[in-house]
């Protein structure tokens, strides 16, 4: 990040926590019901002008793929599907002017890259008709797709997530540089998967020190206080990997594609924990609506699957371990 | 054993499974269907002959070598059942979690009045009330106080996730007649339909087994007469400072049952997956992953395996009228986890289409998460472990 930019981040990042806890937490569930913002909201959000956090100068604040993570993942803490939601037009836009494709859904489950006839994917589809970016390699022979509707994910439902289904002919276009285009599009769900489970593992603590059980608050209690403690180690484990695989990345370094994997898979495993070990500690209040810590535990698990099997990604970085 | 299991997995397939979506959707369990599981006497909790129940249901009562296997039926039909759906099994009719403490500690006259309830055409429902809002695993903890006045007790307070709470013809309630007693100041109620004082409460929305109803309820100034104390007098006058035994005890046969529930919904997942990695070409050796994908699948074949061990291991202890706590425990905190381990890894395996709403894998990773919170989380179930280890030691 460039002299100055830090500052310029901090003071946006301190406007979308404003925006994330007084705005966005107050309709999530409102938002998850009826599967997409409500429009107030969207207009309420574009006055804040933290969707133009990547572009460049004087449109926007100039701070790139770091900007876009920094500001969803803050707005995700609030809560996850609808920072998803608002900064999807943003992340589609900066990922189309790098690729270099139309954009209209952000696919980033592997199986979308040798699909068969029948194939499905979550993705996000809805936000920007007409535009499509496909992390396809060139030249797939892909069928058209047909996108169905809203089908209720187990999680991020605010963000209007669609599933995506191949026919059986035609071809989608690829792109020039799918693996760099790859590397900022999985910011996207890293930074949901750990503002949720930031969000969560926040909830928690607050719950852990008024909560009280056998005359002592639950914090007094290893067996609460050690896995919420691990939960934090391995949330800040996991965003000092993004961190350093966008540095990698924005630096042109050949080490950045396995750092990012490493990221991806990291934030997966820490966000799942956070959500796990926070409905846990909240016990059945955790398991009911009347707290967030169960939405966002299936916010985090739904960010995680946009991205698809794990296996995929442990392979790839297997065989960089092995070569 | 295999002829339940045969008769009740076909049951589950062909009865349960088909309205699992729906009912998860429509957050109850069809009534029509509810109806016609009374007519067919499937109850998951036994309701005595002598009130012209089914007795212990299905299944011989004792095995080859004359020993009761009543509580291993009981887990084999609720994993079979489970992997129809947690959910619409846990909202069958019958006692529910009320029926334990009722046949153990009930007189032979409130085990009469209450079981009978269930043989009506009708489907009825008992339910079982032990947390409360400020206490939860801390079941010593509770602060809902039970008055001795003429002829009976003032009941005051409120008690919160209650299953089948708000059609429950009777509640096993749990209140305490001296906090500075502790455990020993612990009573068990019988607060049933229509009770004066009695006011219903929310109704939860829930991360998972959404079909099944959870609710809260409170009692305000509640005159529940002496004959609906369980176990009358005597029984506690007899085990002075065992008053909260009546919970606990509860717990070392439940336990199992729900560890059960939660290897039937996990191996409804490793199924679900290894289908549709089969479909979709994901296992063949063509394909790069199939090696990794084939080594998780058998890795979660081994955990499923492990965790029914513990289960049948529990339940033949209780059939042979050991102690089990412990063993219920682990049964309980070992399936939990595991099971909720393979619900994840069955999503993940699937990709992203596992997430979505057409798809039983995400439903049933939204729905285990409970059976490491309900009938005492996995940190209380630790402790109950760790307790008894210490004290085997001779700590």
């Amino acid at each position: 990040m460039e002299e100055g930019q830090d500052e310029l981040l901090a003071s946006v990042l301190e406007l979308a926590r404003d925006f994330a806890e007084g705005t966005l937490r107050p309709v999530n569930r409102q938002a998850e019901r009826e599967m997409g913002p409500p429009e107030a909201l969207r207009k309420d959000f574009a006055k804040t002008g933290l969707d133009t956090v990547a572009l460049t100068e004087p449109s926007g604040a100039g701070l790139g793929a770091a900007g876009l993570f920094a500001v969803t993942k803050t707005l995700a803490e609030g809560d996850p599907g609808l920072a998803a939601a608002l900064m999807a037009p943003a992340w589609l836009d900066h990922l189309g002017a790098i690729g270099g494709q139309e954009v209209a859904a952000l696919v980033l489950d592997p199986v979308w890259q040798a699909p068969s006839a029948g194939a499905q994917v979550m993705a996000l589809a809805r936000s920007q008709a007409g535009r499509a970016l496909y992390l396809a390699p060139d030249g797939a022979a892909l069928g058209p797709i047909r996108v169905g509707g809203s089908a209720q994910p187990v999680g991020l439902a605010a963000a209007g997530l669609a599933c995506l289904e191949v026919g059986e002919t035609d071809s989608l276009p690829g792109t020039s540089d799918a693996p760099a285009l790859w590397r900022e599009a999985v910011l996207w769900p890293i930074s949901l998967m750990l503002g949720a489970g930031q969000a969560a593992l926040a909830a928690a603590i607050g719950y852990a020190l008024t909560r009280k059980a056998f005359g002592q608050p639950l914090s007094a209690y290893q067996g609460v206080s050690f896995p919420l403690a691990d939960a934090a180690t391995w949330l800040e484990a996991a965003e000092a990997l993004t961190e350093r695989a966008l540095f990698l990345h924005g630096s042109g370094n050949a080490d950045a594609h396995e750092a990012m994997l490493q990221a991806l898979l990291a934030s997966r495993q820490a966000s799942f924990k956070a959500g796990d070990e926070s409905v846990q500690t909240l016990g059945g209040a955790g398991f009911v609506s009347e707290f967030p810590v169960e939405l966002w535990f299936r916010d985090a698990v739904a960010a995680g699957a946009l991205t698809g099997q794990t296996d995929h990604y442990t392979l790839l970085l297997s065989r960089g371990v092995v070569s | 054993m295999r002829q339940v299991r045969d008769f009740l997995h076909h049951f589950a397939k062909t009865e349960i499974r088909p309205i699992s979506r729906q009912a998860d959707q429509a957050h109850e369990v069809p009534m029509a269907f509810l109806t016609k599981v009374k007519a067919l006497g499937i109850s998951m909790e036994p309701i005595p002959r002598s009130v012209g129940g089914a007795g212990e249901g299905v299944g011989e009562e004792v095995d080859r070598k004359r020993v009761r296997q009543t509580n291993r039926i009981a887990v084999v039909a609720a994993e079979e059942m489970a992997w129809g759906d947690a959910a619409v099994i846990i909202t069958l009719p019958g006692p529910g979690l009320g029926g334990p403490p009722v046949a153990a500690t009930g007189t032979a006259e409130q085990k009469e009045r209450l079981f009978s309830v269930f043989t009506a055409p009708e489907p009825k429902w008992g339910a079982y009330a032990l947390t409360e809002p400020e206490a939860g695993s801390d079941a010593a903890g509770i602060q809902m106080t039970a008055a001795k006045t003429k002829g009976g007790y003032i009941l005051n307070g409120t008690k919160t996730f209650i299953t089948n709470g708000a059609r429950a013809e009777w509640i096993v309630t749990f209140a305490t007649v001296d906090r500075t007693l502790g455990r020993s100041g612990q009573r068990a109620f019988i607060v049933e339909r229509g009770q004066a004082g009695l006011e219903p409460g929310r109704i939860f929305d829930k991360l998972g087994l959404r079909a099944s109803e959870t609710s809260e309820f409170s009692l305000v100034d509640a005159f529940v007469p002496e004959h609906n104390l369980l176990g009358g007098e005597a029984y506690y006058q007899e085990r002075q400072a065992k008053g909260f035994r009546v919970a606990m005890a509860t717990f070392d046969s439940t336990r199992p049952l729900v560890a059960a529930m939660a290897v039937g919904i996990a191996r409804a997942a490793l199924e679900e997956a290894r289908e549709r990695l089969t479909q979709n070409g994901a296992l063949s050796l063509a394909t790069p992953l199939a090696g990794a994908t084939r080594a998780r699948l058998g890795q979660m074949a081994v955990d499923l395996a492990m965790a029914r061990a513990l289960v049948l291991r529990a339940a033949a202890m209780a059939d042979a009228q050991q102690p089990n706590a412990k063993m219920a425990s682990m049964s309980k905190a070992f399936s939990g986890q595991v099971a909720m381990a393979i619900c994840r890894q069955a999503m993940d395996l699937v990709g992203s289409v596992g997430a979505l709403g057409d798809s039983l894998l995400e439903k049933w990773y939204r729905d285990i998460k409970v059976f490491d919170i309900f009938e005492g989380t996995g940190q209380i179930q630790r402790i109950v472990i760790s307790r008894r280890l210490f004290e085997e030691a001779g700590a």
